[in-house]
């Protein structure tokens, strides 16, 4: 268990196309240097790695730049991780005079962090958004093990922060040390998780202009009526047969504009789970007869959708014909919600 | 009386038939439309396709009128069941007589079904008309069905000398879905 070791690991995770962006950006390791001839083309990957481990031992690697190297891993596969959103709330006025430098943020973090827990804290920052690597370190050589590394992402100009899953047992500690570093009083848990990073914050940032509304963002109202792409969008395919004669043509296209009314015409935001919990009364019971008297006791359902992107799942249910337009409206509103759980109870209970 | 879907009222060009496809969205019509325009036949094929019946108006008095009405139902889609069955009450009883035909999709994977097959038997049995499994995933799979309704589409328009649809509906092989006594 040494800084190599480490670092091999590390080295394996990439893919052998993504090296030669990565090692730049590293900066430890100069391709093209003296002793160092790496041809991707030809070598295998774990040629490349072995040699690149040989050319960073003799350097004199430190266990600062693996880490340095596993932070960029985790911002180029940022996808591949679980994460959690935290909303901070209370900074009085502190944020408009004075913007969180990054170099402030990581020496008030690491002296917060400090008090709980021993650490390493690397941060990097990437076009507006801080990314930190925390590596919390429990007993003899737990630092070269990438068990207790939590990673986390702050957009710099606003108080979200998202993070990678957190031990239970540190979890509080953690959030106390960002919420004073960030000059918070406050920080809630959001009902939000999923793999893909951006959707993340662009649910939670852009909270108001998803679905119709994001064609303000993307700056698509603009166009010249003129212009024949538009022309070509609106309408659904044509189908190339005159033989063939649909007789429901206009109904087809009332489904497609309801679709892009609640939805609008951008891509959706990607999230892997909806979950909806009920703790509600068992209210079924002319199916089931012999529950009747359970009526005050709270029975547990969960109705959980999953998938590789489910609100574009839930979007394309319309024109598909499953489902009878318009939806519903939590489901018609469901990225404007920045929510991925949502827990439905009576109003009694 | 004007809802129902008559095939006597017009005269057809000559030469055509026209075959009516009607289902719930998302049922593959139009691929299995295209699987049989496809198909070199002797005579014209028109298409029309339909997600219910009555017809929406014609307002130009253009439609041409049908030959062959084909339901189509998919096993995993309850809507198309339900729509096939209040459509099935605006056709005229013409064509019950061996120019209507159920077209049932995706009846291999019994995972995923919602009808009861049970239920599409029985529609089969009181209408009395014949009923083909078959699916449009494969290309050999869509184009086999294709030929299979073209068959009857040829009867139907009257292509074939000395056959017609009376005469396949009076001969036909039922399978008496219903259960013995």
């Amino acid at each position: 268990m040494d800084v190599l070791f480490l670092l091999r690991k590390v080295l394996n995770r990439f893919r052998k196309a993504d090296f030669e962006i990565v090692l730049p950006e590293w900066g430890f390791v100069v391709i093209g240097e003296e002793g160092l001839h790496l041809d991707f083309n030809r070598a295998t990957k774990a040629v490349i790695v072995s040699r690149i481990t040989e050319y960073c031992k003799r350097k004199n690697i430190t266990l600062d730049d693996v880490a340095e190297l596993d932070l960029i891993y985790n911002h180029w596969h940022q996808n591949n991780r679980n994460w959690q959103v935290y909303r901070l709330t209370g900074a009085e006025g502190m944020k408009k005079d004075a913007p969180i430098v990054p170099p402030d943020f990581e020496f008030t973090l690491r002296k917060q962090l400090s008090f709980y827990f021993r650490h390493d804290l690397h941060m990097m920052k990437k076009e507006d958004w801080i990314w930190l690597r925390i590596c919390l370190k429990e007993g003899v050589g737990s630092e070269f093990s990438l068990n207790n590394v939590v990673y986390i992402m702050h957009p710099s100009d606003s108080l979200n922060v998202f993070t990678s899953t957190i031990k239970k047992s540190y979890k509080q500690y953690l959030l106390q040390a960002l919420v004073l570093s960030l000059h918070c009083t406050k920080i809630k848990e959001l009902e939000l998780t999923g793999r893909h990073l951006r959707s993340l914050a662009d649910m939670v940032l852009h909270q108001h202009s998803q679905g119709v509304m994001s064609r303000y963002r993307y700056n698509q109202v603009d166009e010249s009526p003129l212009s024949c792409f538009r022309k070509r969008k609106e309408s659904p395919p044509d189908i190339s047969d005159d033989r063939l004669i649909c007789e429901n043509t206009k109904e087809k296209r009332a489904r497609l504009s309801q679709t892009q009314e609640t939805f609008g015409q951008n891509k959706q935001p990607v999230v892997q789970k909806l979950t909806y919990k009920l703790v509600t009364g068992f209210h079924a019971n002319e199916y089931v007869p012999g529950m009747a008297d359970g009526d005050t006791n709270v029975f547990h359902c969960t109705v959980k959708f999953a998938g590789t992107s489910v609100i574009e799942g839930i979007r394309q249910l319309g024109p598909a014909g499953l489902a009878k337009l318009p939806l519903p409206s939590h489901l018609g509103n469901i990225h404007s919600l920045a929510k991925n759980c949502m827990i439905i109870s009576e109003g009694n209970h | 009386m004007s809802k129902l879907l008559s095939t006597f009222n017009k005269v057809s060009a000559p030469n055509t038939a026209t075959v009516l496809l009607v289902g719930a969205e998302g049922t593959s019509k139009h691929k299995l439309a295209e699987a049989m325009l496809n198909i070199d036949t002797d005579f014209n094929l028109n298409m029309l396709t339909a997600s219910s019946l009555p017809l929406p108006k014609d307002e130009s008095d253009s439609r041409p009128p049908v030959n062959f009405v084909v339901f189509v139902i998919d096993l995993s889609n309850v809507l198309s069941m339900t729509i096939v069955e209040s459509s099935v009450k605006y056709l005229d009883v013409d064509y019950f007589l061996g120019r209507c035909c159920f077209v049932v999709m995706k009846a291999e994977d019994p995972d995923n079904q919602n009808v009861e097959m049970m239920a599409v038997t029985g529609l089969s049995d009181v209408y009395q008309s014949p009923m083909l499994c078959g699916d449009v995933k494969t290309i050999r799979n869509c184009q086999c069905l294709a030929r299979k309704l073209l068959s009857m589409v040829e009867i139907a328009g009257g292509f074939k000398f000395g056959v017609t649809p009376l005469l396949i509906d009076a001969t036909r092989n039922t399978f008496n879905f219903e259960e013995e006594l």
